[in-house]
């Protein structure tokens, strides 16, 4: 597209960014389709049961652009439920957490994959820490602004961020949370694996 | 919002925001750890509606997929003076500069009119997400060329639950 500029009604809320990962699409989708082990809460995790390269384009562009809006510090991991797979879910969590039915590949029902991206969210965040979104999801705002900054302070309370609506109703295609840390183990352990409790539930 | 499938579906389908909402309910889960607090004091809750839903906020929950998709198609160098055109505009711009995300839905098909998620998995409308020269290929532009200037997003003050519960995770 070419370049277009702020209309005036809008500059004192929008700027130009300065540097944009210039990649093209397909340099950045190739990059996610291979395994990178996790060495940093900053991922962030979403699901799609057959794979990236499998995902309609639209979504496979809302990732891609996550990349490029939330900058190489953060890694994008699309996770599935192929085992040969470089992205299978159980090469970042294990069997353990996750319900049998997700292991054994036997979910099915109208909300099958709904509900195990579901799964695989409190798994990822869990034991590995950073954001969830579900691949439908545009984003206008990059992760360490939009909250993660919050999350890293210090002085904050702050481990996990959810969006919430209807009051305490959680929007599950998002979540934000620090991983298993001991000095929060009574908070976020607890309230993580009721989490996990229900979902091995569920799948019973 | 019109539903396609009974209030139980429904519930089905939201299953794990439900026992999400229980668990901010429970003052003793276990090991002496109340949820509540912890929901209370731990958890940074942002606004959904205006961090994540600026297409539904601004169009309705009732607009429907098929809507929204006609909204983004309009071209740019289209008539600048309609009505449409205007609301175009001002959806892209405000959702660029006042939301966090989009959240684009297929809504398990538990409702009526097609969310936008299903109108963009259909193959004839296989690039209308990221067109060139329409509202959706500026938003997309916009996503990764524009910065918000705001400084924080929209947070809820959170409320202790009007009904706690002592109770385990999985007790009845």
């Amino acid at each position: 597209m070419a370049v277009l500029t702020i209309p005036v009604e809008w500059v004192d809320k929008l700027e130009v960014v300065d540097k944009v990962d210039e990649r093209p699409f397909e340099e950045i989708l190739q990059t996610l389709d291979q395994h990178v082990p996790v060495t940093s809460e900053k991922n962030i995790w979403t699901f799609w049961h057959s794979g990236i390269l499998n995902m309609p384009g639209w979504c496979q562009r809302n990732v891609v652009d996550w990349v490029r809006i939330c900058g190489p510090g953060w890694t994008v991991r699309v996770v599935d439920n192929v085992p040969d797979s470089p992205n299978y879910a159980l090469k970042y969590v294990s069997a353990d957490d996750l319900p049998e039915a997700f292991v054994q590949r036997k979910m099915d029902g109208p909300f099958a994959g709904q509900h195990s991206a579901d799964m695989v969210r409190g798994a990822t965040t869990y034991e590995h820490g950073g954001a969830w979104m579900d691949v439908g999801s545009i984003m206008t705002r990059d992760m360490d602004r939009f909250c993660w900054n919050e999350l890293e302070d210090p002085n904050s309370p702050y481990q996990v961020a959810m969006l919430v609506a209807y009051g305490n109703m959680m929007m599950n295609f998002f979540i934000t949370a620090h991983k298993l840390d001991p000095s929060f183990r009574d908070g976020t352990n607890c309230f993580f694996t009721c989490g996990k409790e229900i979902r091995t539930t569920w799948a019973l | 919002m019109d539903w396609a499938v009974p209030p139980v579906t429904i519930m089905e389908y939201i299953t794990q925001s439900i026992a999400w909402v229980r668990l901010t309910m429970l003052e003793e889960a276990g090991d002496e750890f109340s949820c509540v607090d912890y929901w209370m004091n731990n958890i940074l809750v942002l606004d959904c509606s205006t961090e994540a839903w600026p297409l539904e906020m601004a169009l309705g929950f009732d607009s429907g997929g098929d809507m929204q998709h006609e909204l983004l198609s309009l071209r740019l160098e289209g008539d600048k003076i309609s009505e449409m055109y205007k609301k175009a505009k001002a959806l892209v711009y405000s959702s660029l500069a006042n939301s966090s995300m989009i959240k684009i839905s297929r809504g398990g098909k538990t409702v009526i009119k097609d969310r936008l998620g299903l109108v963009w998995d259909k193959p004839e409308n296989a690039d209308a997400d990221h067109a060139e020269g329409t509202f959706a290929g500026l938003l997309r532009f916009g996503t990764v060329n524009f910065r918000q200037k705001r400084q924080s997003v929209a947070r809820v003050e959170v409320q202790r639950p009007q009904m706690t519960m002592k109770k385990g995770v999985l007790e009845p």
